[in-house]
């Protein structure tokens, strides 16, 4: 079992902007390649992602923070978004409450609410 | 738009690069967002407001007399190609060829997930074209990307094979199953059940997803398919979520 809990370790990648603002911790604060324990995230509306469930879904994947480029370029994940990392494990994202369950899109991609509040296990990495 | 402008954004949205397909998908939403306004396109039907003052445009300028004819506008002509008397029908007239162009990329592109991803954006402008497309194209994931486009804009056209693809485990079918139970079609809990019933077990990423949109249905599991995946070789995700149900937001 991961640190984080059990289950798939979901990954959000962002930029400097979002992670701060998901997370309140500065960009600037976060060290390549050294992971910072976080107690709660708190997500916006995702505003240039539409094929979710409904309009402002945010995404997530199971591909970990070693995915290169290439791998994130596939799942639509470019530039400045592929530098910070935010995650959690299917265990702390199910017992939330209210719930947050990740759903798959298509391998490798999945959407949740926009606006969700999380709390517990959580991890934010700066990785480029 | 010069030709060689327009061919380059069909270039890019028929490329296997999803990087090269959003941005040309973008430019294309700025474009036509310059000329119709998305935001009044995204309420139709229910928008009286939004249908009047921009359909009633395109048809003033297009020369439509009859509202309800604005469905058989031909999206699979050129219409750049046809005369066009003023500024403001050269621009509908350019937004309409980079619709269409969007569309025929959802049916044509090697991948067309990052075009269907920004398609909702155009607004109601695509309904008609996406509910012909779901009549005509053959191919799988064009026809099941497109119904899932259409239910977001409202269009119910694409139900009935979202519920097949429900019923066969296919591609997108957890995106169908929980699309569907969020708009409130109560009906698709036969599908999913359905499904549940002849699954595989391994298949944790789908159970779970098929799971959800009963729980968002207010379905209960039946006795048999709770005891299939109530197992110890069940993913572990599909026991995480058996102990731990759906907990909705209180309002």
């Amino acid at each position: 079992m991961s640190a984080l809990g059990k289950g798939i370790i979901f990954t959000h990648f962002t930029d400097a902007q979002g992670i701060t603002g998901i997370t309140g911790v500065q960009a600037g604060a976060l060290i390549v390649g050294q992971p910072m324990s976080v107690q709660k995230l708190t997500f916006d509306y995702g505003n240039n992602s539409y094929l979710a469930e409904k309009l402002g879904d945010l995404f997530v994947t199971d591909l970990g923070i070693n995915a290169n480029a290439r791998e994130l370029d596939s799942i639509g994940v470019f530039g400045d978004k592929q530098n910070f990392v935010i995650q959690f494990s299917q265990e702390t994202a199910f017992k939330q409450v209210p719930s947050v369950r990740p759903i798959l899109v298509r391998p490798h991609i999945y959407t949740f609410p926009g606006g969700t509040t999380l709390q517990g296990s959580l991890l934010i990495q700066r990785v480029r | 738009m010069e030709d060689t402008e327009l061919a380059l954004l069909v270039e890019g949205l028929n490329n296997d690069s999803p990087k090269k397909q959003m941005e040309a998908m973008n430019t294309i939403i700025n474009t036509v967002d310059q000329v119709l306004g998305r935001n009044l396109w995204l309420d139709y039907p229910f928008n009286s407001h939004g249908f009047a003052s921009v359909y009633e445009k395109v048809m003033l300028t297009l020369k439509i007399d009859d509202r309800s004819q604005f469905e058989l506008v031909d999206f699979n002509t050129d219409p750049m190609h046809t005369e066009a008397s003023s500024t403001e029908e050269t621009s509908i007239k350019k937004s309409l060829v980079l619709i269409t162009q969007a569309i025929q990329a959802l049916a044509k592109a090697p991948d067309p997930y990052f075009i269907a991803e920004r398609l909702p954006a155009l607004g109601s402008i695509i309904i008609p074209p996406l509910e012909k497309l779901i009549e005509t194209t053959e191919r799988i994931d064009s026809k099941t990307l497109a119904a899932l486009v259409l239910l977001q804009l409202g269009s119910d056209k694409g139900v009935a094979w979202l519920k097949h693809i429900i019923d066969i485990g296919g591609h997108y079918s957890s995106l169908a199953a929980n699309s569907l139970a969020t708009k409130g079609f109560q009906e698709v809990g036969d599908n999913i059940l359905n499904y549940l019933r002849k699954c595989d077990l391994q298949e944790g990423d789908k159970l779970i997803a098929m799971i959800t949109a009963l729980e968002k249905l207010d379905i209960p599991l039946p006795e048999d398919i709770h005891q299939k995946l109530n197992l110890p070789e069940a993913p572990l995700g599909v026991q995480l979520i058996l102990a731990h149900p759906l907990q909705r937001a209180k309002f």
